[in-house]
């Protein structure tokens, strides 16, 4: 175990920091609410009274008029419909009573008492905030003979503040990603990192090697002696250059000729910041993509369903074609240089698409972002892999899909709020800033060895031993009854009908950005225990049923639910229902088929092809996009997932009754 | 103890950034609160002022002819002495009616725009003239319809978005100072493990570094014994040093003899 290991790299120092950071992050931002509401409440409370004093006075001069011309105060025609007609109008009013002075009520608008959030949480129980009420008098003649009552409700400002929570709340989430990515990073390059070069250096020269420096890094002591032991191999370098050739001969020691080399160890993390930032950036419009393709200037013959499916479609035909070279790309000009060419072009493209108004050019930039996507992580994966050669595959993969999802995850929130408050165009520029940032970041970390080019005898050796053997039936069940309806289904059903069913339910891109991120979220929530999961006696096959036949039966019963909660229920629970199928898919595909290549190549194709057929096949025969529609979708992708799971049980119980 | 507080600095900065957001956020949206509410009972005032306008305009009467137009006017300006003015002008934006008695030709260029992008509907903006409500009045005969507009001066509403923002800010310096606190026990706890490995190695580095100079000073060397395999990381550094002046003595051994 490295230095590194036992410094940060722990699961359960992970899930503590976590924890540690939801609850400070939380904790900060429940302190400054409630600062914030009682605020609110003082400060729009004259103003509030000045409304209220108006309203009053309205209906007491319309009664007056009435009882001017002689008609008794509980006779005036049509009084419970004008007061509810005006309470309409004033969401802070929540009721108004017309009374007679014997206290006789006459006429009443009520709203449903709401609670607020503060009640419902017991906090109400704590802090009481004001509630206005008032009492105009009605004069017939000299003679007083009633009284309009008109009270406020004290949820008013909480209810206005909803919006402001939600995106703080979202924030909060987003925050305690990048704190622990920016946690890990500085732990990895203050100390982790430097140590283990340390560590290494002093090896090679206990055994009398000292053709080697390392890079300085690091903080106080671990900086310094970097430094020393640095100076002992180029001291040991100008001495051997003062010696004859011969007189090196009795000297026990390697020594450099000439300045030693630097010493460059590769590392899992080095990949994390900038594949985090890059991912954020790039899945920046994945909450509003349709909207925004939809809203868009089109030529006429075009419908506006298609519209909104082309660039989701643009894109994954893109990720299709260019991934199965990703991987020997990387290898031929090497992952860490593949990974900086991707950046100013991916800068470019969300730039350019910013300020596209039609749908071509946001298709035509949403293909670019997506052949620099599909180069970016591939580049990150061949890294994470051959930093991590000596280990299990299966971690380097584990940590590279939780990297993704945690930025996915950030990049459809902070997109959806930055939409939401300032346009999609500020969103997308704001994600150009990110993917320029991952390329400084990428620039300085992926420095080790392993984002060199492959060595000539390396790249030449075929990567798949077993490329020459045909795919087995557990392999291709596993690839097209499980990982494709999976990919079909995020892109169609979180990808496309989400955002469309919510938007034209009236939310707004704050709203579906909150909504797409509770799918990423259990990926990130739940991944790292389905993965301790996965390599426990559950066994990773029965990870997988559970994953499948749980999406599929959240697809499939849908008529339990309606509306808002329905999206919200569906997304939660398949995201859910994914992270079982993910954590333990790729170690199942390496050992369906034998090795790690081959599966993986497949699985990225069939990975595309299913989304990209099922996106086309459902913007063409749904139409216009209502919630039956929305309903049929999602039902005709859960039948496909039940039939790929049923497909898949088949075949492992088949392959278990055969080995018994 | 450095990389605690390095890591302490990042997570405090973060911290910083969510509630900075906060704050602005609920900047954004109290001015937003503000100028709802003034707009809206700006709107009721307009419509209950506009009434009998309005009623002259279903006849046809030209606006210009209402009587005692400016009383009613001024009544309904006395029902908030902040309302700068109340104007009623005709379709051109030519001011007829006006509480203000030094009221120019005619309503302003910011105002005639809003009318026009509202397209009939009753509206309510933040101008630079101040916080402009109006709705129209229809005219029978006309093809365009009159107005009423209320001028309410926004200098109030911004200094108490100022005033907010500047209590919501020494608010958040409180919150982050408690939460900085917080953090400093809670890191200790989360990172007392990796804090207490960089503490110890720190601590070898040091007592590597006395001995070295000791040494080099005349203490008796303290050698890792032959054919030890060093297994602690101060062991290996003393191995290390070892070799490395060993290897030094052997090039000026071989560098003295021809």
């Amino acid at each position: 175990m490295t230095a590194l290991d036992r410094a940060i790299d722990s699961r359960d120092l992970r899930g503590r920091m976590i924890f540690m950071l939801a609850a400070i992050v939380f904790a900060s931002v429940v302190a400054l609410g409630f600062t914030v509401v009682a605020a609110f409440d003082r400060a729009v409370e004259p103003e509030l009274t000045k409304r209220t004093r108006l309203i009053g006075g309205f209906i007491r001069s319309e009664i007056q008029r009435a009882l001017d011309l002689g008609i008794p105060i509980d006779a005036v025609p049509g009084l419970d419909q004008y007061i509810s007609k005006t309470i309409e109008k004033f969401e802070e009013v929540e009721s108004i009573v017309v009374t007679t002075l014997a206290g006789n009520e006459i006429a009443s608008a009520k709203r449903p008492v709401t609670r607020s959030l503060f009640e419902m949480t017991g906090l109400g129980e704590v802090i009481e905030f004001k509630r206005n009420a008032f009492s105009l008098p009605i004069l017939e003649g000299n003679s007083l003979v009633g009284n309009v009552e008109i009270e406020t409700s004290p949820v008013f400002v909480q209810t206005r503040l909803r919006k402001v929570f939600l995106d703080v709340l979202v924030l909060g989430l987003v925050a305690v990603l990048i704190a622990l990515e920016l946690s890990v990073a500085i732990a990895v390059a203050s100390f982790g990192k430097p140590l283990d070069c340390i560590n290494r250096l002093l090896s090679e020269q206990c055994s009398g090697d000292y053709v080697h420096r390392i890079r300085v890094a690091g903080v106080g002591k671990i900086r310094q002696l970097a430094i020393r032991l640095n100076d002992h191999a180029e001291d040991l370098a100008t001495r051997w250059a003062s010696i004859s050739v011969e007189s090196r001969a009795r000297v026990n020691a390697r020594i450099a000729n000439v300045r030693p080399l630097l010493l460059r160890l590769s590392d899992l993390n080095d990949i994390r910041l900038a594949l985090f930032l890059f991912s954020t950036a790039t899945e920046i419009s994945s909450a509003f993509l349709p909207i925004f393709a939809s809203t868009a200037t089109r030529p006429e013959w075009l419908e506006s369903e298609i519209a909104a499916a082309l660039p989701l479609v643009v894109y994954l035909v893109a990720l299709t074609i260019i991934t199965p070279f990703g991987g020997s790309t990387a290898r031929w000009i090497g992952p860490r240089r593949l990974f900086l060419v991707s950046i100013l072009p991916t800068v470019v493209a969300l730039s350019a698409m910013a300020m596209s108004s039609n749908v071509l050019g946001i298709t035509i930039w949403r293909g670019v972002i997506a052949v620099f996507y599909a180069t970016a992580t591939i580049a990150c994966q061949e890294y994470a892999i051959k930093a991590q050669e000596d280990r299990s595959p299966r971690r380097s993969v584990g940590a590279f899909v939780a990297v993704v999802y945690g930025g996915v995850f950030c990049g459809s929130a902070l997109g959806g709020l930055l939409a939401g408050r300032f346009g999609f165009g500020t969103a997308l520029l704001f994600g150009a800033g990110l993917a320029a940032v991952s390329g400084m970041v990428g620039m300085n970390s992926m420095r080790g060895s392993a984002g060199d080019r492959a060595a000539r005898a390396q790249a030449e050796v075929p990567v798949h031993a077993d490329r020459g053997s045909g795919p087995g039936g557990r392999l291709v069940t596993l690839l097209v009854g499980i990982a494709m309806p999976m990919n079909a289904a995020t892109a169609i059903v979180i990808w496309y009908l989400v955002p469309l069913s919510l938007s034209a339910a009236g939310s707004d891109p704050a709203e579906i950005g909150r909504v797409v991120m509770l799918y990423y979220l259990a990926i990130v929530a739940f991944g790292p225990a389905i993965a301790r999961l996965a390599d426990g006696r559950i066994g990773e096959t029965a990870l997988v049923m559970v994953g499948a036949f749980g999406s599929a039966g959240a697809m499939l019963s849908l008529y339990m639910w309606s509306g808002l909660w329905m999206v919200v229920v569906l997304a939660s629970l398949l995201g859910l229902g994914h992270t079982f199928i993910r954590a333990p898919l790729y170690s199942l595909i390496a050992e369906f088929g034998g090795g790690r290549g081959r599966g993986i190549d497949v699985l990225r194709f069939l990975e595309r092809v299913g989304p990209v057929v099922g996106l086309i096949a459902i913007a063409s025969f749904l139409g216009e996009i209502d919630e039956n529609a929305v309903a049929i979708g999602i039902r005709a992708v859960g039948v496909v997932t039940l039939f790929g799971a049923l497909a898949f049980t088949i075949v492992e119980v088949r392959h278990r009754i055969r080995d018994i | 103890m450095t990389l605690f507080w390095r890591i302490w600095q990042a997570i405090i900065l973060v911290d910083l950034s969510v509630l900075a957001l906060f704050v602005w956020l609920a900047l954004l949206q109290f001015a937003g609160i503000k100028a709802d509410l003034v707009g809206e009972r700006l709107l009721v005032l307009a419509e209950q002022t506009a009434a009998p306008f309005k009623a002259a305009g279903r006849i046809g009467l030209p606006l210009a002819n209402v009587r005692n137009a400016n009383a009613l006017l001024e009544r309904a300006r006395q029902t908030d002495d902040t309302i700068q003015a109340i104007h009623v002008f005709d379709e051109t934006g030519r001011i007829l009616h006006s509480t203000d008695s030094a009221h120019p030709e005619s309503i302003s260029p910011g105002a005639l725009k809003a009318r026009r992008v509202s397209a009939g509907e009753s509206w309510y903006r933040e101008t630079s003239e101040g916080f402009l409500s109006s709705i129209d009045i229809p005219v029978l005969g006309r093809k365009a319809p009159s107005g009423i507009v209320i001028v309410y001066p926004a200098t109030g509403s911004n200094i108490q978005v100022r005033a907010m923002g500047a209590e919501l800010s020494l608010a958040a310096v409180a919150v982050l100072f408690v939460s900085s606190v917080l953090s400093t026990l809670l890191l200790g706890l989360v990172l007392r493990q990796q804090v207490r490995h960089f503490d110890d190695t720190e601590h070898t580095i040091s007592d590597f570094e006395r001995s070295s100079w000791r040494t080099a000073a005349g203490e008796s060397v303290k050698t890792v014994a032959n054919g030890y395999e060093p297994a602690t990381f101060g062991q290996l550094l003393q191995a290390a040093e070892e070799r490395y002046l060993s290897v030094c003595k052997s090039i000026e051994n071989v560098g003295e003899k021809p």
